[in-house]
């Protein structure tokens, strides 16, 4: 493989459309090399310019684009959200594992802006003919990211379930506690998931109580992306989540001692959650 | 909670974890010889360098580590060009006493590290050299060269480098190596001088100062502007420097700069590398050490040599 593939290609795109998702989170979509398909799970390395080099999951793909969805949480995802439509970023990718897709019967939970690759994932799961729960979770109603996109799809394979923290709409309560619900009350043969990873590591617990096969999509800090800078390392297995990841199945997540529980800052330190 | 609250549950179940998947044999004395993960790949976590020791490298470099935590540069810290890397990561390292519990749990399973080290004065230097022996690598090597940081200056003054491996050598008893640049225009002055004060040894050569602009926005990528090329590119820059550098030196020298097959390693072995230190290649493939590795044995025996010994600076010849 050539070293310029390795690297993902950098190239300098203007964005083309914003989309307001929620009051914090928007969506940006630019034009992008239909060459290369994405698979749900994968990630861009974005050059936020003048600010950091950042990974962001794909939101969606089509024919002539790709989008980003953000929330701003930091210098750079604010900066993100700072830009207008002809706006320079630079990218670099698709990086990173991908969603398995072959399951009958799926619960899929999205946490906040933990839905940004699930949404592809939804996608590719309905066109092929597989069931589909679709949990998405937020602290409030408004909050609920691409709710109203998924409440007006009209699938027969597909159940919309949301929850909120305060009740405002759907399941009152956490996100762990609605999907514990929804384990209880139907036949599933997989889990996919991604939010919060205190969340994930409770949603994992959950899976293997009902002993259903569970994927997960991590985030930790990447300088590279492409598996040589290491910080982005998991223990003790050294598995990096920029090329072994960023989706892991149960049992990866399984060997793995820092899931749910430690994180390396952006010098290397090992933190608690 | 922080980083010390690790609990020793997980710590127990980590360290079982390596020692079932890694069995090495090696004991702690180092020989120069064989195939090193490069230092800055890797290099930060435990984890990843046993992954790398396990996927065979004969030895692994830790990445360059100070006394203090260091933040590095603004991103992108990592582009392309022409086939090879610029990186301008910025030295980016949690500091010498977190990578002790790293080194701890390498130590444990006796891995063979070399723990890189910097700093930008001869205090700091004998400090974190002292504070790092006592973390029980095999050796010491000193990055006196990142061409993107402040301290790439010491290794183009034969004066500053004699100083830092100087006191370097004063506060530790192990093995001490000096990494050097390609950028220097009198590099083997510089080697001559790094022999002098007691180096054990030359890493020959760092990354080559190098940049790239974006022609659609039309500004450097890097966020520190310049980085250090490495990769392809710089592989016969590096059999240069090495040759010149084994022929004028007595000392081992340790070939590193974009080595990536068998073919370039016995090249680099030819202009007088005793150990190989390969680092961009592993972004395509973490086997390449084994991968090379067996090349080399091979082609020795091809040769009717018995031994890589004997191919050592053969291209040239050592005139002492």
């Amino acid at each position: 493989m050539k070293m310029e593939d390795l690297m993902g290609n950098p190239q300098s795109v203007r964005i083309s459309r914003i989309i307001q998702e929620t009051a914090m989170i928007k969506t940006l979509q630019f034009p992008f090399n239909t060459q290369v398909v994405s698979e749900p799970g994968q990630f861009l390395m974005i050059w936020v310019p003048d600010v950091d080099e950042i990974p962001m999951s794909i939101s969606l793909q089509d024919n002539s684009s790709i989008a980003l969805t953000v929330l701003p949480v930091g210098e750079s995802t604010r900066q993100l959200c700072s830009l207008s439509a002809g706006d320079w970023i630079g990218i670099r990718g698709p990086f990173g594992s991908s969603f398995d897709v072959s399951c009958e019967s799926a619960l899929v939970i999205g946490g906040g802006v933990g839905m940004a690759p699930l949404r592809p994932l939804v996608y590719v799961l309905l066109r092929r003919n597989i069931e589909v729960i679709l949990l998405i979770a937020a602290k409030t109603e408004n909050e609920l990211v691409f709710y109203d996109e998924f409440a007006s799809l009209s699938s027969s394979h597909f159940t919309l379930e949301p929850a909120t923290d305060d009740g405002t709409l759907g399941y009152k309560g956490l996100a762990t506690d609605a999907a514990e619900s929804l384990l209880a009350n139907h036949d599933f043969d997989m889990i996919y998931t991604c939010g919060p990873e205190l969340m994930m590591a409770t949603l994992y617990k959950s899976s293997l109580k009902h002993r259903i096969p569970f994927q997960a999509s991590l985030e930790r800090f990447m300088k590279c992306g492409c598996g040589i800078c290491g910080t982005c390392a998991m223990d003790p297995t050294g598995h990096l989540v920029c090329i072994d990841g960023p989706v892991f199945t149960g049992e990866q997540l399984s060997k793995f001692t820092d899931f749910g529980r430690y994180y390396r800052d952006v010098v290397g330190i090992k933190k608690a959650f | 909670m922080d980083c010390l609250s690790i609990n020793s549950a997980n710590k127990c179940c980590q360290l079982a974890y390596y020692e079932a998947v890694f069995n090495f044999s090696q004991g702690d004395q180092l020989k120069i010889q064989g195939y090193w993960l490069a230092s800055g790949i890797l290099g930060v976590t435990a984890s990843t360098m046993l992954r790398a020791l396990d996927s065979g490298a004969d030895a692994v470099v830790t990445k360059s580590i100070s006394l203090a935590q260091r933040k590095g540069h603004q991103g992108p810290v990592l582009t392309i060009s022409h086939g090879g890397l610029i990186n301008a990561v910025g030295l980016t390292n949690p500091g010498i006493d977190a990578i002790e519990d790293e080194m701890k749990t390498l130590r444990k399973v006796r891995a063979t590290v070399v723990l890189s080290v910097f700093a930008d004065s001869p205090e700091q230097i004998s400090s974190i050299v002292e504070k790092g022996s006592s973390m029980g690598p095999s050796a010491i090597e000193l990055n006196l060269s990142c061409p993107h940081a402040e301290i790439s200056q010491i290794s183009h003054s034969s004066e500053l480098t004699a100083k830092y491996v100087g006191v370097a050598k004063e506060a530790t008893k192990l093995p001490v190596f000096a990494k050097l640049t390609p950028n220097a225009s009198d590099y083997v002055k510089v080697g001559k001088a790094a022999q002098d004060a007691g180096a054990d040894a030359i890493v020959a050569i760092n990354t080559v100062r190098a940049m790239k602009i974006d022609i659609q926005q039309m500004r450097p990528v890097l966020g520190n502007i310049v980085g250090g090329l490495s990769g392809p590119p710089i592989f016969p820059i590096a059999v240069r420097c090495v040759y010149d550098l084994y022929n004028a030196l007595s000392i081992p020298i340790i070939g590193v700069g974009g080595v990536c097959t068998w073919q370039d390693a016995v090249e680099m072995h030819l202009a007088g590398a005793s150990a190989i230190q390969i680092g961009t290649a592993v972004m395509e493939d973490l086997t390449v050490f084994s991968k090379v590795k067996n090349g080399v044995k091979s082609y020795i025996k091809e040769k009717g040599y018995r031994d890589v010994t004997e191919i050592i600076g053969l291209a040239g010849g050592r005139k002492l």
